[in-house]
C-alpha cells in the first residue's frame, strides 16, 4: 500500500479526498458518539478542506447555513446581568439555562460561516457585544483563558485547563468580531495580563510551551495571538532568532549526520522533510502546519529559510492516503479529519494561498474583509 | 457506592435533545442510551440536583463522552456540595476526595489523551481536598509515563505537582529523570524535566560549583554515549546559559566538542566524516563569541550547510550572514 503513494500528486486523488471529506459531513455511525458535543470541529475541518479544493464551497453548502447558524446561542448571566453568546458544538447541548457554549466551538462556528461567506450572519444575526462579553468572561486573573464557563453562574469553569490554545482562540474570536486596536481588545479582555501570560510561556532557547518545554503547537498559538494583537514587537530580537532556529530544527532529515541515530526509537528516515512538534519525536502532518505557520509569522521571507519543497513532498507522498482519501498523522495511521485539514492547510500555506493565523483560505479572509 | 441503574431516574422528565433539524451536517447517529442519559443530565443540572444518583450519572456519561466538558463541571459541583455538607468531618472529606481520585485514576488510564482529566485533578487538589499528598499522585504519573514516556500533559502535571506540593527533595526528582534518560537517552521531556529541577533548586539556593561541575560531567557522559542527540546538546547549552558564566563556560567546552569533530580538517574545508553535527553547531556558536575566531565559525557553518546538515542549508547560510 505504501508504494502506491509514490508519484501520486494531490490532483490524482482529489475525488477520493472529496469523498473522504463529504463522508464526515454526512451521516456518521454511532462510534463517533463521543465527538457529538464537539462536532463543530469536524464540520470546520471538513469545510475548510473543501474550500481548498473548491472555488464555490459557499454555494454548495448554502442550504446548510441555517443549521450552522442554529448553533449560535445566547444566555443572560444572572449576576452580571450581561448577555453572552457563542456556539455550542452540538444542538443536543442547547438546553435553556444551562450555559454550554465554548471558545473552540465558537471559533469553529465563526470560521465555518466565514468560509461559507455568510454575510447575513455577520451583519444581522451575530451580536458582537455579547460574543465579546463571553470571551472576556473566560479570562483568568493571570491573563490566560479557560474554554468554557460554569454552566450555571457563568464564572470561568473551575475544572478546565488554561493555556495558550485558549488564549489564541479567545483573541481570534475578538478579531473576527472586529477588534483591531489595543483599545478594541481592552474593552473585553486585559491585554497586558495576556501578554504577561504569553511571555511566561517563552522557553530558554526559543519556542513556547509549558514549564520550559517548547512545543510547536503552543508556539503557533502564541505567535498567532501576538500577530492578531499586533504585538510581535514585544518579543526580543534574540528570542525571535532563537525561535526561528528552533522551528527550523524541527524539520527532519536523513542527510549528513542526522542519519547516525540508529538507536533513536523515534528516528525514521522516511520522515525526511516533515516536521516534528518537539525534539526527538516523529514527524507528523499537523506539525508541518504549526511550524510553518509560526515561521511565516516571524519572517516575511520564511520560504528562503526552510526547505518547504521537501515538506510538500513529505505530506504528498507519506501522509496522503491514496486509498481512502484524506491525510494521516504519519504513515503508520489511517487518515483522520484533523490531520486532513492541517495537511491541506500546510500545503496551501506553502503555495501562499492560506491565512495561517486564522487557519482559513486567503480567499475567505479577502471575501469577508478579515 | 451502588452501580448506575437507569430505574433510579424514572421520575426525571427527559430534557429533549434538539435533533432532526433540516439540512444537518455531520449527523452522528447517537444511540438511544446516549439520548436518554443526556436528557436526564440536563434536567438534573437545571434543577441543581446534587444527589448521589446525579453523581453516578456523571460517571456513566463520562464513560461514553469523556470530552463533554459540562458534565465534568457538573460532577465537580456535586462533589463540592458533598464536601461542604461534611465540612465538620475531616475524615469524611478526605475519604470522599480519595475515592474521587481513585475513580479519576481509572478514567485517566482509559482516556490517556483526554485533557479534562488533568485540570479536573488540579481543581480537586487545589480547591477541595483537605490534605492532598504527592504520594497519592506518583502512582498514576508512573503508569502514564510507562504508557507514553513523552506524554506532554503528564510531564506538565508532574511539574505542576512539584510547585503545588512545594517539593524540596529534588534529588529524588533528579534520580527519576536519570532513570528515564537511562532507558531512553533521547527522551527530551526527561531532559527538560531535569532543567526544571535545577531551576527550582537554584531558586531556593544558588547552585553550588561542585553540583555544576558534576552536572556538566553528567551531560558530557551522555553525549559521549550518543553524540548525535539534540536533547543533551540543547540541555548543555541551557545549563551553561542558566547557571554558569556562559561565554567562559562555552569556551572551556571547546576541546570536549572537538572530540566529535575533526575541526582542523573542517577549517581546511576538507569535510571529513564526523560524529555529531550538534558538536559542530556548538563549536560554531563558541567561535562566534569572539571576533578572533569568527572565521572559524564561518567554516563550521559552511560544513553544516554543505555536508553535515544540508537540509538546513539556508539556516546555516543565514547564520553566516549574521556574523558579517
Amino acid at each position: 500500500m505504501a508504494q502506491k503513494r509514490v508519484n501520486m500528486s494531490l490532483e490524482d486523488n482529489l475525488t477520493k479526498h472529496v469523498k473522504f471529506l463529504q463522508f464526515h459531513l454526512s451521516l456518521l455511525p454511532s462510534r463517533y458518539e463521543s465527538y457529538e458535543v464537539n462536532k463543530f470541529a469536524i464540520v470546520f475541518y471538513a469545510i475548510v478542506s473543501l474550500s481548498v479544493i473548491y472555488q464555490d464551497v459557499s454555494e454548495k453548502y448554502q442550504s446548510n447555513l441555517g443549521w450552522v447558524r442554529s448553533h449560535y446561542t445566547s444566555y443572560q448571566v444572572e449576576e452580571s446581568r450581561k448577555k453572552i453568546s457563542g456556539f455550542v458544538g452540538s444542538l443536543s447541548a442547547i438546553v435553556p439555562d444551562v450555559i454550554s457554549i465554548t471558545l473552540p466551538n465558537t471559533l469553529f462556528g465563526l470560521l465555518t460561516l466565514t468560509t461559507l461567506h455568510d454575510r447575513e450572519f455577520f451583519e444581522k444575526i451575530l451580536d458582537t457585544e455579547s460574543l465579546c462579553n463571553f470571551v472576556g468572561k473566560c479570562q483568568l486573573t493571570d491573563g490566560s483563558f479557560v474554554s468554557f464557563l460554569d454552566y450555571k453562574d457563568g464564572s470561568p469553569s473551575a475544572v478546565d485547563s488554561h493555556d495558550l490554545r485558549f488564549c489564541y482562540i479567545a483573541v481570534a474570536i475578538l478579531y473576527i468580531a472586529g477588534c483591531r486596536s489595543e483599545k478594541d481588545f481592552n474593552k473585553y479582555i486585559n491585554v497586558d495580563n495576556l501578554l504577561k501570560f504569553i511571555k511566561s510561556q517563552e522557553c530558554d532557547f526559543g519556542g513556547f510551551g509549558q514549564y520550559g518545554e517548547p512545543h510547536a503547537g503552543y508556539t503557533s498559538c502564541a505567535l498567532s495571538t501576538l500577530a492578531l494583537l499586533q504585538k510581535n514587537e514585544t518579543l526580543t530580537t534574540d528570542f525571535k532568532e532563537n525561535t526561528i532556529e528552533w522551528l527550523l530544527q524541527r524539520q527532519l532529515s536523513k542527510l549528513g549526520c542526522q542519519k547516525c541515530q540508529e538507536s533513536n526509537e523515534y528516528y525514521d528516515e522516511n520522515d525526511h522533510g516533515g516536521f516534528q512538534g518537539r525534539e526527538n519525536k516523529y514527524a507528523d502532518t499537523c506539525y508541518a502546519f504549526w511550524c510553518l505557520n509560526s515561521l511565516q509569522i516571524l519572517r516575511k521571507d520564511w520560504k528562503k529559510l526552510c526547505n518547504a519543497d521537501l515538506t510538500k513532498k513529505y505530506i504528498l507522498k507519506r501522509t496522503q492516503c491514496t486509498l481512502t482519501g484524506g491525510f494521516s498523522k504519519n504513515d503508520a495511521d489511517d487518515a483522520d479529519i484533523y490531520h486532513t485539514c492541517l495537511g491541506f492547510a500546510a500545503l496551501e500555506l506553502i503555495e501562499g494561498n492560506f491565512n495561517g493565523v486564522l487557519c482559513i483560505t486567503k480567499d475567505s479572509t479577502e471575501q469577508m474583509g478579515l | 457506592m451502588s452501580d448506575f441503574n437507569v430505574e433510579d431516574y424514572s421520575d426525571v422528565t427527559l430534557s429533549p435533545l434538539t435533533s432532526d433539524v433540516e439540512n444537518e451536517l455531520c449527523k452522528i447517529m447517537y444511540t438511544e442510551e446516549y439520548k436518554q442519559l443526556m436528557g436526564i443530565a440536563f434536567t438534573l443540572m437545571k434543577q441543581d440536583e446534587f444527589s448521589d444518583r446525579a453523581f453516578q450519572l456523571t460517571s456513566k456519561i463520562i464513560d461514553i463522552a469523556p470530552a463533554f466538558y459540562t458534565i465534568w463541571n457538573y460532577r465537580y459541583k456535586i462533589l463540592d456540595d458533598k464536601v461542604t455538607s461534611c465540612r465538620e468531618n475531616d475524615d469524611a472529606r478526605i475519604n470522599l476526595l480519595n475515592d474521587e481520585l481513585d475513580w479519576l485514576d481509572e478514567v485517566t488510564l482509559n482516556n490517556p489523551k483526554n485533557y479534562q482529566i488533568w485540570s479536573y485533578r488540579q481543581s480537586l487538589l487545589t480547591n477541595l481536598h483537605p490534605s492532598p499528598s504527592i504520594k497519592r499522585e506518583l502512582p498514576i504519573l508512573q503508569l502514564m509515563i510507562d504508557d507514553d514516556s513523552k506524554n506532554y500533559h503528564v510531564w506538565s502535571y508532574r511539574k505542576w505537582c512539584i510547585i503545588f506540593f512545594k517539593i524540596t527533595d529534588f534529588n529524588k526528582e533528579l534520580e527519576y529523570t536519570n532513570s528515564l534518560i537511562d532507558s531512553d537517552i533521547y527522551n527530551n521531556s526527561a531532559w527538560n524535566h531535569r532543567m526544571f529541577i535545577f531551576k527550582s533548586i537554584n531558586q531556593s539556593e544558588k547552585l553550588d560549583q561542585s553540583i555544576i561541575n558534576g552536572e556538566v560531567d553528567y551531560i558530557k557522559g551522555k553525549i559521549e554515549t550518543v553524540p548525535q542527540n539534540i536533547s543533551p546538546w540543547n540541555y548543555l547549552r541551557g545549563f551553561l546559559h542558566n547557571f554558569c558564566h556562559e561565554t567562559t563556560a562555552v569556551s572551556d567546552l571547546i576541546p570536549f566538542a572537538e572530540k566529535f569533530v575533526n575541526i582542523e580538517e573542517i577549517q581546511n574545508q576538507q569535510l571529513p566524516d564526523i560524529e555529531s553535527s550538534y558538536a559542530l553547531e556548538f563549536l560554531a556558536e563558541a567561535f562566534s563569541l569572539d571576533d578572533s575566531t569568527k572565521q572559524r565559525a564561518v567554516e563550521c557553518y559552511k560544513g553544516l550547510a554543505t555536508k553535515y546538515d544540508p537540509i538546513r542549508e539556508n539556516l546555516w547560510n543565514h547564520k553566516i550572514e549574521l556574523l558579517k
